[in-house]
């Protein structure tokens, strides 16, 4: 029959019952060691004491607490050491990088930004860094290797396709001269793969220009055969241009006054011995056409005789 | 009417002082502190759970418990006491997860106790000295011990604790403590007379 131990009555328990056995207590220490496994293994006595260590913030081998202090000092010490080197660092870097970098501002004329209001950087940047833009767009679009170097104040061909056409004949002509090959060819055929195919390949360009000029009736037009040749000749280093050149060409054939009613020094024409001769031959020559009957002579080498001697009066007999 | 220090009556190298330095952060405190304890308080879980593995689990426990506690600890009894309290506490938790029902029978079986106990040889030659025949054999009387009274008389071996430290360690009164520890070395001596 089972019962609570404190019934069991401790009547009769005097205090030699429970207090230390001599015997029992050497047996027992006897028995630590002997069988083995006494003690916590070494691995879990420095868990425990590491642990502990742990707990109060203490580190082995390092002085307790006053480290601990420091840290958090000493790491905001060296964060605001390295945010101020980098910041530094990277300011000296972009100060120097800013303008070739900024696509924008490379776009922008010079006089623009130099012109531009609160701009440190640009205002106090040397004078090679206003230059550098223009030479910008070279990285972009690399020049034919073939073709010389552009000259960059040329920018007139564009302008000439422009709606409206705003620039006076004269200074087309003007600037088409001045325009180098190079550029007009660029401009002329940026953006279409037909011109650019047509600039590829040669053009007799001199042979179909100069019939053009015949079916006018034109006989001289010297300075225009004189631009045509020279056309030509660029033609033959930028076909293409030979295009635009032909166009130009017949703008100013257009624009051109309007021929002489006489040719100057036929062979045909019946003063054509006299065109260094004084007026008096002149003269002489008219009448013996008029006496030759050859009246429509006469009256053409007299329409000449008043363009070359404009201050000489006619005699009464050939007026 | 001044405050008591916390130290106040406790002696510079006892155990409470240690355990109170170690609560201000005096990590070579506890190592101290370790050290003296680590054995007896190991050979308690060993010798009432007698699986290695186990032990080490639960010595760590209550060496983590203490640390734990550490800013808690006030000196309301002596360190061993309090110390032990936490391996009790630390045990029944692991005979209760293990199933294990702690009863204890009126007579404590004692007959068949002493029956079950080999006797001593005959020939064994008398010693002054505790052989270790003798530890052995203790040892096995120990083991044959039921597990409250073992632990009676395991507190008084390892932690020195006095019938109402081991009360207060085991959350009994103090006549369930001293009845519990007079069975067991009862039993001890009676399984040791042979050796007398």
């Amino acid at each position: 029959m089972a019962m609570n131990e404190d019934q069991n009555g401790n009547q009769n328990i005097g205090p030699a019952e429970t207090a230390r056995d001599p015997q029992l207590d050497a047996a027992y220490r006897a028995s630590v060691g002997a069988s083995g496994g006494d003690g916590p293994p070494a691995a879990l006595d420095d868990a425990i004491r590491a642990a502990a260590r742990r707990a109060v913030g203490a580190r082995p081998g390092m002085p307790g607490r006053s480290f601990s202090r420091w840290r958090l000092p000493l790491s905001v010490a060296a964060v605001l050491v390295l945010s101020v080197s980098l910041v530094t660092l990277m300011r000296e870097e972009g100060h120097d990088r800013l303008p070739a970098e900024d696509p924008v501002s490379s776009q922008v004329p010079p006089t623009t930004r130099s012109g531009a209001p609160a701009a440190p950087a640009t205002a106090t940047a040397p004078a090679q860094d206003r230059v550098e833009p223009v030479a910008a767009p070279k990285k972009a679009a690399p020049p034919a290797a073939s073709t010389p170097p552009p000259q960059r104040q040329v920018v007139a061909p564009p302008a000439l396709h422009a709606a409206g056409d705003p620039l006076p004949k004269a200074e087309k002509r003007a600037v088409l001269e001045r325009a180098p090959v190079a550029d007009s060819a660029n401009a002329l055929t940026a953006g279409t793969p037909a011109l650019a195919e047509q600039a590829a390949s040669p053009a007799p360009v001199p042979q179909a220009f100069a019939p053009s000029l015949s079916d006018r009736g034109v006989d001289a037009g010297s300075a225009l055969q004189r631009r045509s040749a020279e056309a030509g000749a660029r033609d033959e280093r930028a076909p293409a241009v030979a295009a635009a050149g032909r166009a130009q060409e017949r703008r100013l054939l257009r624009s051109a006054p309007p021929p002489a009613p006489v040719a100057a020094a036929s062979p045909a024409t019946p003063w054509a011995d006299l065109i260094e001769a004084p007026a008096k031959d002149w003269l002489a020559r008219m009448r013996e056409l008029r006496r030759a009957g050859r009246g429509d002579d006469a009256d053409a080498m007299l329409v000449e005789f008043r363009r070359r001697f404009p201050d000489i009066e006619l005699p009464d007999d050939l007026r | 009417m001044t405050p008591e220090s916390p130290t106040a009556g406790v002696a510079e190298d006892s155990d409470e002082a240690l355990m109170l330095a170690y609560g201000n952060g005096d990590a070579a405190a506890f190592d101290r502190l370790y050290a003296r304890h680590k054995g007896g308080v190991y050979r308690y879980l060993l010798r009432q759970c007698r699986d290695a593995a186990i032990a080490d689990e639960l010595f760590q426990d209550v060496w983590m418990n203490l640390i734990r506690s550490r800013a808690q600890y006030t000196v309301e009894a002596r360190f061993t006491t309090f110390l032990y309290r936490v391996a009790h506490n630390r045990m029944v938790d692991h005979w209760r997860r293990s199933g294990v029902v702690l009863t204890v029978a009126a007579n404590d079986g004692d007959e068949d106790f002493f029956e079950l106990q080999p006797a001593p040889p005959a020939d064994q030659p008398e010693v002054a000295a505790v052989s270790r025949e003798q530890a052995a054999r203790l040892l096995a009387l120990l083991d044959a011990l039921p597990p409250e009274q073992r632990e009676a008389f395991l507190l008084q071996q390892e932690g020195d604790l006095s019938i109402e430290d081991i009360a207060e360690a085991t959350g009994v009164t103090r006549e369930t403590a001293k009845s519990r520890l007079r069975y067991a070395m009862a039993k001890l001596r009676k399984g040791m007379s042979a050796w007398r």
